[in-house]
């Protein structure tokens, strides 16, 4: 492993396509926090990974300086809280909307990438009944942004980071429920576009074909069909 | 409360995420006005202050509501900080980012196997599988305790933390089990460090008053829950109906027999989809059973497509009458939202648990 450390030796143990290693990757790029990208093989799990997060040897992983950090928003809150220049992904001094940003996040993460398993992974009246969810669950977010640029308002923040990744997938939602973002939900479609104009977004998404292929691949090694 | 801030607490009293957010309340010196819910007939209070998840906790500062007990815990902490106020969560990043973790494998992990030891089991042996699994996750926490703690009585240090009062809001109804599964779940055999932490849980001030330690009275709220929430449902008879083509009629054509393979998640009872059941009179036990329209399924007969199925189903639970309303799946009414007390999310994908309760 030639080569000098990084500044502040910031390492990501990732997954090309995951939506969770995504989040990190923006609010990295939004911090303008330089750091190692290791692509992990989740068949085949490396020494590294399974050391960093014996408990549920998942990605992502934040290395800093050696130190682990698990699960996608606790990071963003890492590096929020120990980068503390520059953006702020949380509002500061404002603990009332920082816990309403907390609880849009929350809420995303509960919903959205279970939903929409089910909704590509299933068929007949389950799938029926994932598609019904992700469109309410998508109306419940527009709701919450509301008139607003972003999510947290003028700038681009905690929730925004965490929902973005997955305007990835709506592609791919959106072929296997056969529904359409823009037409259910015309203003969250139009904060996605905002998002991707953004250069940490453009860098960092998956290109929605691409996420599309790769559910496809999955399915076929499942055995879905 | 002249002069100070106004905090409202929307709780039940043996909720562990209500719990642990008296306990912070508690730990702050802070007073509150406690409001008990039930939760078989939520109040517009809380209701209006959680639309989206329609659960306690909610924290309501000058009339604003807070959700989500972890949330909630975090701005408790933020508003009310500095010198001489005990904090919840470290200072230091790294250590406020472990904190954040161990606190979210608790209600991942041992908090679904505390709702399926005592509401999603059907039998023993799924309350035995359950119980298990918390089993391992005590074993996983006594690992995390001698790393947090390092000698110290609690994983916050010296005082208690994010991660002391995330398990602690669960030992009233560690408690409870106890008494049902007739050994203590946090064994001093298997996980000494957290019996010894768990004595001095109990005995600490925060707690006092609040993390409930009447077994019997904690079963007997049990007993009103799953009555809530259960249900042991059969379908009685089932209409399909017909469009009759070239009117605005229908032809209905009852099949009981066909009903199962016609609608079989009736039959297999997913307990975090339809139906849902609620008691709307509890005095009465007058039950109302929810459940979905399908419009969109077709029998596989060569038959023509039947347009819309409806079942009409029986509430076994005491022998209590039901009273059948037809749902729309994709445009829910208010009664439908807002039922289902005692709800469940799905387990799986390892994202962080917190029931509706």
């Amino acid at each position: 492993m030639a080569g000098e450390k990084k500044p502040q030796g910031l390492q990501l143990l990732d997954f090309w396509v995951s939506p969770f290693g995504q989040r990190c990757r923006i609010a990295l790029a939004e911090k303008n926090l330089p750091y190692e990208y290791l692509e992990q093989d989740l068949r085949n799990k490396s020494e590294l990974l399974l050391k960093s997060n014996p408990i549920h040897k998942k990605i992502p992983v934040l290395l800093h300086d050696g130190r682990p950090i698990c699960e996608s928003l606790i990071i963003l809150q890492y590096i929020d809280e120990a980068f503390p220049s520059g953006t702020r992904l949380l509002p500061a001094g404002d603990p009332y909307a920082r816990a309403q940003a907390r609880f849009w996040a929350d809420y995303i993460d509960k919903k959205v990438y279970e939903c929409g398993t089910r909704l590509w992974k299933l068929k007949g009246e389950p799938q029926q009944q994932a598609r019904a969810e992700m469109v309410e669950i998508l109306r419940t977010l527009e709701g919450a942004l509301g008139d607003g640029k972003f999510f947290g308002g003028e700038a681009f923040g905690f929730v925004d980071v965490a929902l973005v990744p997955f305007t990835a997938w709506f592609l791919t939602y959106e072929r296997y429920g056969e529904f359409s973002v823009e037409k259910e939900c015309p203003k969250l479609a139009a904060w996605a576009k905002r998002c991707g104009e953004r250069e940490s977004v453009a860098k960092n998404l998956s290109p929605p074909e691409k996420v599309y292929e790769f559910v496809g691949d999955l399915k076929k090694r499942l055995g879905i069909e | 409360m002249a002069g100070g801030d106004d905090l409202k607490v929307l709780g039940v009293w043996t909720s562990p995420f209500v719990i642990r957010v008296r306990i912070v309340l508690n730990l702050k010196g802070l007073a509150y006005e406690y409001v008990e819910e039930d939760l078989g007939n939520k109040s517009a209070l809380l209701l209006g202050s959680n639309p989206v998840n329609k659960t306690v906790p909610v924290l309501l500062h000058d009339d604003r509501p807070i959700n989500e007990s972890q949330i909630i815990i975090q701005y408790i902490d933020e508003v009310w900080a500095g010198p001489g106020t005990p904090a919840v969560l470290p200072s230091d990043p790294y250590e406020r980012a472990a904190a954040r973790f161990w606190a979210a494998y608790v209600d991942d992990k041992v908090g679904s196997a505390w709702h399926g030891m005592l509401f999603r089991c059907r039998n023993e042996e799924e309350r035995a599988d359950a119980v298990a699994r918390a089993g391992e996750a005590l074993q996983t926490l006594e690992g995390a305790f001698e790393e947090c703690a390092k000698g110290k009585p609690f994983f916050g240090g010296d005082g208690v933390g994010l991660v002391d009062v995330v398990l602690g809001g669960y030992l009233g109804w560690f408690g409870a089990i106890d008494r049902i599964i007739g050994r203590k779940l946090i064994d001093p055999a298997r996980t000494p460090l957290l019996a010894a932490w768990e004595e001095r849980f109990r005995a600490a001030d925060v707690a006092k008053g609040v993390v409930p330690d009447d077994v019997d009275k904690v079963l007997a709220f049990l007993e009103t829950l799953l009555a809530i929430g259960s249900a042991n449902v059969q379908i009685l008879d089932f209409e399909a109906r017909q469009e009759i083509p070239g009117t605005d009629e229908f032809k209905s054509r009852a099949s009981t027999k066909n009903a199962v393979s016609l609608w079989p998640s009736l039959a297999q009872l997913p307990p975090n989809r339809k139906p849902m059941i609620r008691a709307d009179q509890p005095r009465t036990q007058q039950l109302r059973c929810l459940v979905p329209a399908q419009p969109h399924w077709q029998r596989k007969t060569t038959s023509p497509a039947v347009r819309h199925g409806r079942a009409r189903v029986a509430q076994r639970v005491k022998g209590a009458r039901h009273r059948y309303v037809e749902e729309d799946l994709v445009d829910r009414s208010e009664l439908l939202v807002t039922s289902n007390p005692v709800g469940y999310t799905q387990e799986g994908a390892g994202r962080r648990f917190e029931p509706s309760f």
